[in-house]
């Protein structure tokens, strides 16, 4: 190539295309972007802070933490609150979201979560920019709750930063980052087929898509904040401590059974899955669909993390009674990233 | 709004340095453990309160600031606060092509 056709493409490289999604999530807000040479831009946050009662005696603690003044109050925010609790060894972490949507116990949740947001996703590079968040189905292990608000509320954050916005089902969103598509014997090829699954902190949420559309939905809010504060509960750990012990030690495919910690989180997992297997089994039936090719069932989030994760919801689904045929069950090269990526190419 | 803070004051301004009453508010405002327990440590061994040792108190306060500023660092380091960095993924500008193309069609 010569120097001035690789200088083009070094400029094509650097070019963002127009279209932003974002995973708006319990624990990280993930945002991408995509550049016209077809490599992604990826930012991430975990989606907590930490109070700080004193910020002038904290100071020198708060040096290089990222923080954020609200109504007078100090927040210490991101990665940097779970690394100073960790550091502190307690200390309670703030939640602006819990299960999947606006924390309602937390008064200032809103004006936390827009902070956060606003720092992570920036301003839009043309006007009226399309942006597609994450929205999780309505849970069905509580039929009282909806997600309209959360949904609503968003919506119109994201258009008062001068974005195009609307939401987009976070497991959907993994079909779509991944591509799958379904092998019909007598059709042919049906892109954007498959099941995708979203195993985040607050929610499990499960889609079959047939051609892009999403057919059934469901979502479940015992996913990873569940597994952390059972095994904490029946464990006497803290809750930071079970997130590194699960993020840095679990193997869901060997698991010590001498460790009292790995082994509650593996008995937590499997209730986890099964509860997501047999939820979108039933909305599957009910939603009348058929697949007449087998199916990739795709997994994405940070619970789906630990190693052995995709063999142990093989063999939690093979007990089930599947109403299609499952050709394979898989992981997103990029788990932590895919709802954001499928997201961002619905928005383009 | 959000911000950095500076480098930490002990660093270069030997003046400012925290004292022991302002480490034992801490204590207290933070209700933690573990900077307790380093500072029990760190009292039962280099901590004279007065006169001639009254570096040491400088030093100890520096000494524990550090040891905190370092942990959080290293824990920054493990890139899971990376806003902005570019990460490489994988990418198939065909596939993503098609996809797009079939998502606008149902938009």
């Amino acid at each position: 190539m010569s120097s001035e056709a690789k200088e083009k493409e070094e400029v094509k490289a650097k070019v963002l295309k127009p279209g932003v999604g974002v995973d708006v999530g319990t624990a990280n807000i993930v945002v991408t972007r995509q550049y016209e040479d077809g490599s992604y831009e990826v930012k991430h946050h975990r989606n907590m802070l930490f109070k700080v009662e004193d910020a002038e005696d904290m100071d020198m603690l708060l040096a290089n933490a990222l923080s954020v003044k609200a109504n007078g109050k100090t927040f210490v925010v991101g990665q940097d609150a779970l690394s100073l609790v960790n550091a502190l060894g307690g200390g309670e972490l703030i939640r602006p979201m819990k299960d999947g949507l606006i924390n309602p116990s937390v008064g200032e949740a809103e004006e936390l979560l827009f902070h956060i947001l606003q720092a992570v996703v920036g301003k839009p590079i043309k006007e009226g920019e399309k942006l597609r968040f994450s929205v999780p189905a309505n849970p069905i292990d509580r039929p009282e709750e909806n997600n309209f608000f959360h949904e609503h509320v968003l919506q119109e954050f994201f258009k008062s930063l001068g974005f195009e916005s609307k939401g987009v089902n976070e497991a959907a969103a993994i079909v779509y980052s991944e591509g799958i598509s379904m092998e019909d014997p007598e059709q042919g090829t049906f892109p954007l087929t498959g099941v995708g699954i979203s195993w985040g902190a607050g929610m499990a949420n499960a889609a079959a898509v047939l051609k892009g559309k999403p057919v059934a939905i469901i979502s479940n809010t015992r996913c990873g904040d569940y597994i952390d504060q059972q095994v904490a509960k029946v464990t006497g750990k803290q809750t930071s401590q079970i997130i590194k012990i699960k993020e840095r030690q679990l193997n869901l495919e060997t698991v010590n059974e001498s460790d009292r910690t790995l082994k509650a989180l593996s008995i937590f997992y499997d209730e986890v899955l099964n509860r997501i297997g047999k939820g979108l089994i039933k909305a599957f039936v009910e939603s009348g669909t058929k697949f007449d090719g087998p199916i990739v069932i795709m997994n994405a989030g940070g619970t789906s993390m630990p190693k052995g994760f995709t063999v142990r919801l093989k063999n939690v689904l093979d007990k089930l009674e599947m109403p299609f045929e499952v050709k394979e069950v898989s992981i997103s090269k990029t788990p932590f990233y895919a709802v954001s990526r499928g997201a961002c190419l619905a928005a383009q | 709004m959000f911000y950095e803070n500076g480098k930490p004051k002990v660093a270069d301004a030997k003046g400012e340095s925290f004292n022991l009453s302002e480490v034992d508010k801490l204590i207290k405002s933070s209700n933690a453990e573990l900077l307790a327990s380093i500072l029990q440590q760190l009292k039962n061994t280099s901590y004279s309160p007065s006169g001639a040792n009254a570096r040491e108190e400088e030093d100890f306060s520096k000494d524990t600031i550090e040891q905190l500023a370092k942990m959080m660092g290293e824990k920054r380091e493990e890139g899971s606060q990376d806003i902005g960095k570019k990460i490489e993924i994988e990418s198939n500008l065909e596939k993503d092509k098609e996809t797009v193309d079939l998502l606008r069609s149902l938009d």
